[in-house]
């Protein structure tokens, strides 16, 4: 194939581009493919939304209205004032919020630090046992939750953990085997020549692990970020399981609570206006974070 | 004398790692003994009881295994299903998320309104994400059968049709790729560009580029979202307990609900504990497989190739 | 005075009313605080908390959960308690209720609240197709089929009865009463749903169902799942008649049609199902006297009332349904035979509670779920599961 030179206004250009632009047709088709498909993506969510503003007698019209009319956005203020998961009403709902954030934020800061220590181990150093001790530690994610639940369960009791945010953070600090295998992954994808450079320049493992492999890593690392917080964010049956006690609520729990506290009928339009609520902080979360793990690391830049 | 010289160094600089090494596990295995390894044991112990939860256990030897082989038609029923709900949920996920992880990173406008979309049904995973779809499928009002019925075809009972149920459960679970996208994306990222250049230098095409450059390099991370996908998606239970409560027929009864069913249903926690044991031997079987085979295709920058 | 001592109250909901009977329970025993726990994931929980030794101090569960809770020691029995509580009387109990919890002589809980389940009708539906409304003193199946048939119009989604959701197996068991029938042997040692009774009613409503015509199919109203999941058809006007607890007046009342109630149809015997809980004290329990102080307050005639009429549901004891305004009644213009509520206690049979009844119930949903998908038919499938229930059930 000849490379020869084409005009850079030629029409052949504009639509395929060349290796320096992409071509209208090549941009169309990602669009195209892109609205299509979040299009699909959106429709639950539209689903959700539509359902959220209607008139509580409006939710089980046949047909269903394809979208609300007339629109409460009081449904909002509803669900989170009539629902309680506290009959004592001694709950102020911000301290579901509370809750809920203090668990996410812990294990977030415990995901992304704890985790990365013990990946740096497995990536990079060779040690008897190495192998059995990755599968070790990625074996803790094969055993059903649901029968290590009761033991664990008398675990915390003999801790005096129950009803208590104990258990729901501080295993977290010890590192979770999910983080551990990702950021394994991303570290055996840097050259090892940049460490086994400064290996050589007398660099202890300690050194190259803050200074090299850490800042290569920061998409990884608030990928994870992310991922933990919204983990955490959602969690359901841990927070279910521990907690008793309404004042320890979370807000998922507040919204497992709500087909219970309303005695009659479900309330469909509060409930997906609370779940579309409570879902929110993670999207924001997402949106404005985004910036920090997308932005790519140019690994030549270390080349150099 | 030399040689032995080196050699002990050598033999002392390796002591040093291995020290060194633990040092860096050892909150790993501290969390593990305290927290984990205790239940774990328990449960491998448990399998061998007959355990009501509210009684004390009593000792059955292998009853619970044998009972599992030879007189429980479910478990083998649901061994089946999850087999098959976890190759093509896995295999179409991952499809899914790499390519939408490739379109965004195309260099679109409004990226990060793109991005958000395709990750947002990752924060309603779970039990809420469950309750929207058996909304969504459901006959009268949801919004599925409403659109077909809105272009003229006719609408189904998704969950109540032993045929179409199981596919459900994939559609919805391909909703959820959001985790394996922004992990994709990630690794999309960090890609050394002076690769591409170089291609670019010798006129090599997407396709070219994509098969020799990109899939090389994010191999490990593949490699990761499918183990982790197989071990996560094996143990699927929100979705079949929510949506379908295992029917109908027990066509979506996973192995997961299966176990939970039995577990606190059933009061039969012995039997779920063997249960979960004979699970948990299949996922370590399946993952030292694909352990195995990864050193044919997974590449590994950092081990100089 | 004594340091105050503080007791667990667990259950599985907030329980919209019991804080009345806390406020006035906490002025009356200052000494006494009551730490109200709810219990999500109820089947998880509570056995974590057994096998944890844990369990709250009062425990309000379900019929078969509270028997089988009794039974392997979780609970105690508080007969001695009743006994020395001179103003207890015991006999304001409606008699099923009160000699339910009670095995081998031992008493393991106290009931306080019962859903009864009732026909609800749409007299608008009725009056459009000219269909006359069911008669309370002589309501049969045969009535029941020929009225639904003469309202039902599924192409415009109306339809003459209501559907039993997927996975609701338990509200088979009326249609198996109703028809001289039942799950279980009174002693819940055997499974009779192999004898021709129940294989009748069975397979009578698998054929109105699979008719196609006069109910919607069942549908996937899991998920949320309240205690009045069923009935948005109902409350949406789609369809004419509902057999249903009390609890749903609540939404009908919003509903913008006229309605009325007429007792569950019957075919050789009058019957329906009463579902409630029972109030227990745990062995664990290091308060069981302040525990008893508590439990006895709260299912006091005023205590019941408190809960039932936020729950809209008639209580267990007869002098709470004598307290005015009735919970089950609700403020509507136009005639509702509301007394046929309360009358329904007097017929009303508690749900069984057989050993290991979850895993007898998944062998009968399973069959149930074939013969109402017409894979099979209820005399060929049901008398070998019967016999594979009584295995189940047997292992107390």
């Amino acid at each position: 194939m000849s490379s020869t030179p084409s005009n850079p206004g030629s029409p052949q250009i504009l639509l395929f581009g060349n290796r320096f632009r992409r071509g209208l047709l090549h941009m169309a088709c990602v669009y195209a493919a892109l609205t299509l498909l979040a299009l699909i993506f959106l429709l639950p969510f539209y689903w959700m939304l539509n359902t959220s503003l209607k008139e509580s007698t409006r939710v089980f019209q046949l047909p269903p209205d394809w979208y609300p009319n007339p629109v409460r956005f009081s449904n909002y203020i509803e669900a989170f004032s009539e629902s309680s998961a506290d009959i004592k009403n001694e709950v102020p709902f911000i301290r579901y919020v509370w809750n809920t954030a203090l668990i996410s934020v812990n294990g977030t800061l415990a995901s992304m630090f704890a985790s990365s220590l013990i990946a740096y181990a497995f990536a990079r150093m060779e040690f008897p046992g190495k192998r059995a001790m990755f599968l070790g530690v990625i074996s803790t994610l094969m055993v059903p939750f649901t029968v290590l639940m009761v033991p664990q369960f008398i675990l915390w009791r003999y801790l005096d953990w129950l009803d208590t945010f104990l258990p729901l953070t501080v295993p977290y600090w010890f590192g979770s085997a999910w983080n551990i295998f990702l950021l394994r992954q991303f570290f055996l994808t840097i050259p090892r020549e940049f460490d086994e450079s400064a290996r050589l320049d007398g660099a202890t493992h300690w050194v190259i692990f803050t200074r090299l492999i850490l800042p290569l890593s920061k998409p990884a690392l608030a990928a994870i970020g992310v991922l933990a917080f919204v983990y955490f964010w959602n969690d359901f049956l841990g927070p279910l399981i521990i907690l008793s006690k309404p004042k320890n609520f979370t807000l998922t729990m507040f919204l497992v609570n709500f087909s219970v506290a309303f005695i009659r009928t479900t309330p469909w339009h509060l409930y997906m206006a609370a779940a579309l609520a409570i879902i929110s902080p993670c999207l924001l979360l997402f949106f404005f974070s985004q910036r920090a793990f997308i932005k790519g690391i140019t690994i030549t830049d270390f080349k150099r | 004398m030399t040689a032995g010289f080196f050699s002990l160094g050598r033999r002392r600089a390796k002591i040093q790692e291995t020290i060194t090494a633990y040092l860096f596990i050892l909150p790993w295995i501290i969390g593990f003994l305290i927290f984990i390894g205790g239940p774990i044991v328990a449960s491998f112990a448990l399998s061998f009881f007959k355990w009501k939860v509210i009684a004390p256990p009593e000792f059955r030897g292998l009853a619970n295994y044998v009972a599992m082989f030879s007189g429980d038609d479910l478990f083998r029923k649901s061994l089946g299903i999850t087999f098959r709900f976890v190759l093509y949920s896995v295999s179409l996920s991952q499809v899914l998320s790499l390519s939408l992880a490739m379109l965004l990173n195309q260099r679109v406008l409004g990226l990060g309104i793109w991005r958000t979309i395709f990750y947002l049904p990752a924060v309603v995973s779970g039990v809420a994400g469950s309750v929207l779809w058996a909304w969504l499928y459901q006959p009268e009002w949801g919004i599925i059968n409403n659109l077909l019925e809105f272009v003229g075809l006719e609408g189904r009972n998704w969950l109540w049709n032993k045929e179409l149920v199981l596919g459900a459960l994939i559609v919805k679970s391909l909703w959820n790729v959001g985790v394996p996208m922004v992990i994709y994306m990630a690794a999309l990222q960090g890609l050394p560009q002076d690769l591409y250049e170089a291609a670019d230098l010798d006129n090599a095409g997407e396709a070219t580029k994509f098969w020799n450059i990109t899939l090389p390099l994010i191999s490990p991370v593949i490699f990761f979202n499918v183990v982790m996908g197989v071990i996560g998606q094996i143990q699927t239970f929100a979705e079949p307990y929510v949506m379908t409560n295992g029917g109908p027929d027990n066509e979506t009864l996973f192995l997961g609900l299966h176990l939970y069913q039995n577990a606190f249903h059933f009061l039969k926690m012995g039997y779920a504990s063997a249960m979960a044991w004979v699970m948990f031997l299949i996922i370590f079987a399946l993952t030292l497989f694909q352990f195995g085979l990864a050193s044919r295709w997974v590449y590994y920058e950092g081990q100089g190739a | 005075m004594a340091e105050p001592v503080t007791i667990r109250y667990g259950r599985h909901d907030p329980g919209a009313g019991v804080e009345v009977t806390l406020e006035s329970f906490a002025e009356e025993y200052p000494q006494i605080e009551v730490s109200i726990e709810v219990i999500g994931e109820f089947h998880a929980k509570i056995p974590a908390l057994a096998a944890a030794g844990s369990l709250p101090d009062v425990v309000r569960s379900w019929e078969a959960m509270a028997l089988d809770l009794g039974r392997n020691h979780q609970f105690i029995d508080i007969q001695a308690y009743v006994d020395g509580q001179a103003d207890f009387h015991p006999e304001d109990f409606y008699t099923n209720w009160w000699t339910y919890p009670v095995e081998d002589g031992k008493r393991f809980g106290i009931p306080d609240a019962v859903a009864t389940h009732v026909t609800f009708y749409n007299k608008d539906l009725f009056d459009k197709s000219d269909v006359g409304y069911p008669d309370p003193d002589n309501f049969t199946w045969t009535h029941f089929e020929e009225m639904a048939r003469a309202i039902s119009d599924p192409d415009n989604k109306i339809w003459g009865s209501e559907t039993i959701p997927v996975g609701w197996h338990m509200f088979s068991i009326k249609q198996v009463w109703q028809h001289g029938g039942s799950f279980y042997s009174d002693d819940y040692r055997s499974c009779t749903i192999g004898d021709a009774p129940a294989m009748e009613a069975l397979q009578y409503w698998a054929d109105l169902l699979l008719d196609g015509n006069i109910m919607p199919s069942p549908s996937q109203l899991v998920g949320i799942g309240g205690a009045g999941a069923a009935a948005e058809l109902l409350t949406a006007g789609h369809i004419g008649m509902q057999r249903m607890g009390s609890w749903i007046t609540g939404g009908l009342v919003e509903a913008g049609f006229q309605f009325n109630v007429a007792p569950e149809p019957m075919s050789t015997e009058q019957a329906t199902i009463a579902h409630g809980a029972f109030n227990n004290i745990s062995t664990n329990s290091d308060y069981k006297d302040e525990a008893w102080t508590w439990l006895n307050y709260n299912c006091s005639t005023q205590g019941i009332y408190n809960y039932c009429s936020q729950a809209n549901f008639p209580g267990a004891r007869r002098s709470s349904n004598e307290i005015a305004p009735l919970p089950w009644v609700a403020e509507v213009d136009f005639e509702v035979n509301w007394e046929l509520i309360p009358a329904s206690l007097e017929y009303g049979r508690i749900l069984p509670g057989p050993a290991n009844e979850g895993e007898a119930l998944k062998l009968i949903g399973d069959g149930l779920e074939k013969i109402y998908s017409g894979d099979a038919k209820a005399a060929d499938i049901l008398p070998e599961i019967a016999e594979k229930v009584t295995v189940v059930i047997s292992d107390v």
